[in-house]
């Protein structure tokens, strides 16, 4: 008996060893806000990287040119800040040698580090926003995500048809991203017919937004737009507005960062917030997805994270596909042609040539959901290339 | 002559060791950067020892560093020519700030120079058209000296490491003349001072503008190495880390910015991705030495013990 | 736009808000006159409040009164421990005291990151509605918040003019050479002093919780703020706080919500360096 059992015990040693079997190692980028506010986009990049790593892993490894590699994945934490990303870019090409890069977050740290990717030819796949970061002039350079460019105006089209708004307000931050993000809120609305009759730019740090508040409540705006405010300061206008006796609706144009809204303002005031959300939890494979990302870890999964599990398994398949793990020009070529990707959040491609020069932008659908309970329900089902329709 | 040439040479060997075992890029890196802090924060200590602290020092690395990034960046200006634009810059802003505030009582200094730096990062962030504003300048050109070119970390090691140890040795240097003597006067006792014939304004004024100057290098070179500056590179945060690293690597000693800078400059990377416990560390490391060394962890080095003890004693007495 | 209503409304904010500053003003006046520290943990004692109230509140489901009131007494013995322990050893050293000051704060800040993160919390409402004078609309929270700032100034009033202790605080807070010359024990406040300084921060930390939220970094704005009240209305004086931060709270309010200024905070500092300049006794203050 003990013998079978020594038997037993040395082949599954063995087939457990064969797993790990790689004969060589791929070592991928994450640059990412880890700590800090912004922490939980930055989670989302990580995590889903190392979901797709270890899938690989777990596979045998990545077969390219009839070798296995193991992929092996660095994280740097850029802390949000475009100084930390750009030292941390330059250890990953300079000391660990990277061809490949998934982050950042922020569109500073984006722009900042995209000179260095781009001068060595390494592909980075990043969640930043800004309509700087893709174009034919960066050819390594592909972002993961839809940004408000592909989602903002659907959304804005069916919540308007929906609700029948006639008049809206928003707040900015005061800077040159926030006066950007004005003038396209207004732009969007006005395609719906709607007049942005309040824009009130804030400072960074500001708190107290019962002025500002009273100023657009005295205009009587139907709605109260949230764009791409911190959660921090989009939970502190809900909830002063709220206090302030405002029953108007808000709509949140912008990222998914509805927890977070939904800790500052409490689950009461928060009630009935229409988000962009990129989850559909009925869906089988995001349930699969999410299934993974709670056994490996206890924060909560971001919205963002299936995008870059998927990411991640896109740019291995491409290697895959290339057969190289250095020539990064044959990998991108690959990966531009992947069409319907399997994706976690469903089927994804490539698009963005008439807006950015460029088919570096992810498609992915996207939904509309209400915040019930503190829970988001999903109203209406987009794609970048139909819109929004109910559901 | 002797005892001041064991610190630079043991340091010089650190580095060294440093650099040949690990042949590694992150250790050189680490080195650079506690090379550049050394020099951020020399410009600070030397204000420091005529009896002023300054949290404003951020905001004079920010305009040498932002004049000399934009004239590269947006003029095509040579890097010397700029670097020299930064620094008369902040030059002529140091005059200007402490010719006005020099007289001032110690914190109403303080609360200056702490609302100066505010004041200078929210002008920063309040032009984008020329400073970027909150996105920063990105690829700033590195240091170029006529055709010599330092770029990469080997030549920057070198460069900063020998840049920082002779500014430290022309400070100590200095400081044994009589024009540093007299700096150091004003510190311990500014009415005997004044009445020994030094003018005690003048002198906390040339400090606070030569510092100015010194810190304002300090913020060329880190432009400079990690091609990239934003608003935030120089805020608050730095004036307090600045603050932290003289204190803790002694106030009193010419080598405290470099002792201070070379401990605390690791940290953030051996404590990655737990920046809360680094600056855990930090505060708890600060309360300790002004608790038990108040005169820096330099005092481990030389004997400055006793006579900065007497100096403390003499000040508590006034 | 001008409407009476929105004035008062804008007032009635103003008041509310000033009184925040107020009270971080005065912690931050008693400490330096007593001690003549800059306290650079000021800040890091109102998230400390701010982050009492929040736990009170949203764990132990305690009366808000009773929290506010347990935050002040928290907050006075661990400042006074503070003061005992770390900060004796720097008596008379003011730039040690200052420095350590800010060792202080990044230590509690830190444990706070570490304990909570760094994400903002919400505190339940501890009133929800509205209250309407005419037209105008007041956030109920917003009115007890102030009112319980302006019990609490009150109190303070009291303390500082009809205690013998108070008073004995005031003059060496106002004048210290001229309390020590009438016989005062300075030392012996120092501990004292220095907790009734950080109470009143963290008091108006948690004041304020309900309404903003509670994060690590919360206590940063209104001690720059309190710095500004104080520099104006002098170092040492009490009555010229409070002037300084009625001016203030109103005038943010009223800017807020009339004028679309983006330079507003730059001008800001760029007043107080010049006031700091040309007048450093500030409206009231001591001579320097």
């Amino acid at each position: 008996m003990n013998f079978k059992k020594t038997i037993v015990a040395l082949s599954l040693l063995g087939l457990g060893s064969l797993a790990y079997a790689a004969d060589e190692t791929l070592d991928v980028g994450v640059i990412a806000t880890i700590s800090g506010a912004g922490a939980g986009w930055g989670q989302a990049i990580q995590h889903g990287v190392e979901l797709a790593a270890k899938e690989v892993n777990e596979a045998g490894g990545l077969e390219v040119d009839g070798k296995k590699y193991k992929i092996n994945v660095i994280t740097y934490d850029d802390k949000y800040q475009a100084g930390e990303a750009v030292t941390a870019v330059n250890r990953l090409v300079h000391q660990d040698k990277v061809k490949f890069i998934i982050g950042p977050v922020g569109s500073a740290a984006a722009v900042a580090i995209k000179p260095v990717t781009e001068k060595n030819e390494v592909i980075m796949s990043t969640m930043a926003f800004s309509e700087k970061i893709l174009n034919e002039n960066s050819p390594f350079t592909f972002r993961a995500n839809v940004t408000t460019v592909e989602f903002a105006q659907p959304q804005i089209d069916w919540i308007v048809k929906k609700y029948g708004i006639k008049k809206i307000g928003s707040f900015f931050p005061n800077d040159e991203t926030g006066l950007q993000v004005s003038k396209d809120v207004e732009k969007a609305y006005g395609n719906a017919g709607v007049e942005l009759v309040g824009k009130e730019f804030y400072e960074r740090d500001r708190v107290d937004f019962v002025p500002m508040l009273t100023r657009l409540m005295g205009l009587d705006v139907d709605a109260i737009e949230l764009n791409i405010n911190a959660p921090s300061s989009a939970g502190l206008i809900v909830k002063q507005a709220r206090d302030l006796g405002f029953e108007g609706l808000f709509i949140r144009t912008g990222g998914p960062s509805t927890q977070e809204i939904v800790n500052v303002a409490g689950e009461d005031a928060s009630e009935g917030i229409l988000v962009h959300t990129l989850i559909d939890p009925d869906l089988a494979t995001t349930q699969a997805y999410m299934q993974k990302h709670k056994e490996n870890y206890t924060q909560a999964m971001n919205g963002f994270s299936p995008s870059f599990y998927d990411t991640a398994r896109m740019i291995f398949e491409a290697i895959k596909q290339a057969n190289t793990v250095d020539d990064t020009k044959a990998v991108v070529a690959k990966l531009e042609n992947i069409k319907d990707f399997d994706g976690a959040a469903g089927k994804i491609s490539w698009t963005g040539q008439d807006t950015y020069g460029i088919n570096h932008q992810i498609s992915t659908p996207f939904y509309v959901a209400e915040v019930v309970d503190g829970q988001e329900v999903i109203r209406a089902r987009c794609t970048v290339e139909t819109g929004c329709q109910d559901g | 002559m002797k005892k001041n040439m064991v610190i630079p040479a043991a340091l010089v060997l650190v580095a060294l060791v440093y650099y040949v075992s690990a042949g590694n890029v992150f250790y050189a890196h680490m080195l650079i950067m506690a090379a550049i802090n050394t020099v951020l924060v020399s410009g600070l200590s030397l204000v420091a020892r005529t009896g002023r602290l300054s949290f404003g020092h951020s905001a004079f690395a920010a305009i040498s560093a932002y004049v000399c990034a934009i004239l590269t960046t947006q003029y095509g200006v040579s890097w010397v020519l700029a670097a020299l634009c930064g620094l008369a810059a902040t030059t002529v802003v140091a005059y200007l700030l402490g010719s006005v505030i020099v007289k001032l009582r110690g914190v109403y200094f303080v609360l200056v120079t702490f609302a100066f730096a505010e004041f200078t990062r929210l002008a920063l962030l309040e032009f984008p058209e020329t400073t970027g504003g909150a996105s920063g300048l990105a690829e700033i050109p590195p240091l170029g000296i006529g055709g010599f070119v330092i770029e990469g970390v080997d030549r920057w090691l070198v460069f900063s490491v020998l840049f920082c140890i002779v500014l430290t040795l022309l400070m100590s240097r200095f400081f044994k003349t009589t024009s540093g003597k007299e700096y150091l006067s004003v510190n311990d006792n500014p009415d005997l001072a004044e009445s020994s014939g030094i003018s005690v304004s003048s002198v906390q004024l040339a400090s606070f503008v030569i510092g100015g100057a010194i810190t304002g290098f300090g913020g060329i070179l880190m432009s400079s190495y990690i091609e990239f500056v934003s608003p935030e590179s120089f805020n608050l945060h730095l004036s307090i880390t600045l603050v932290t690293m003289l204190v803790i690597g002694g106030v009193n000693s010419s080598w405290g910015p470099l002792i201070g800078a070379l401990f605390l400059t690791p940290l953030p990377e051996i404590l990655r991705g737990a920046q809360e416990y680094q600056h855990l560390f930090y505060g708890i490391v600060l309360v300790l030495i002004l608790m038990i060394r108040p005169q820096g962890l330099v005092s481990i080095f030389s004997g400055l013990s006793s006579s900065v003890g007497a100096l403390k004693k003499e000040k508590k007495s006034a | 736009m001008f409407s009476e209503t929105i004035v008062i409304q804008a007032i009635v904010n103003g008041i509310v808000i000033g009184s925040l500053y107020l009270l971080m003003a005065i912690g931050f006046t008693v400490v330096f006159g007593l001690m003549r520290i800059v306290n650079f943990s000021h800040a890091e004692f109102y998230m400390l409040g701010a982050f009492i109230c929040f736990v009170g509140i949203a764990y132990f489901r305690l009366p808000f009164i009773l929290v506010v009131l347990a935050t002040f007494l928290i907050a006075l013995a661990f400042g006074s421990l503070v003061e005992l322990s770390i900060l004796k050893r720097m008596r008379g050293d003011e730039l040690s005291g200052m420095i350590a000051t800010i060792g202080i704060g990044m230590i509690l800040q830190s444990v706070a990151l570490i304990i909570f993160g760094p994400d903002p919390l919400a505190v339940p409402s501890i009133a929800k509605g509205i209250i309407r004078i005419g037209g105008a609309v007041l956030p109920k929270a917003r009115i007890y918040a102030g009112v319980f700032s302006i019990g609490v100034l009150v109190t303070m009033y009291f303390f500082f003019h009809h205690t013998r202790h108070g008073r004995a605080l005031r003059a060496v807070v106002q004048d210290r050479e001229a309390a020590q010359i009438q016989g005062i024990n300075v030392s012996v406040y120092y501990p004292i002093g220095f907790g009734l300084g950080v109470g009143l921060a963290s008091l108006a930390g948690a004041l304020m919780a309900p309404i903003f939220s509670v994060y690590p970094t919360v206590g940063f704005g209104p001690m720059v703020k309190s710095f500004i009240v104080v520099i104006v209305g002098g170092l040492g004086s009490i009555p010229g706080a409070a002037i300084a931060a009625m001016i203030l709270g109103i005038s943010e309010s009223l800017s807020g919500t009339f004028l679309k200024s983006s330079y507003a905070e730059m001008f800001l500092f760029l007043f107080v360096i010049g006031l700091l300049v040309l007048r450093p006794q500030g409206l009231l203050g001591e001579k320097s």
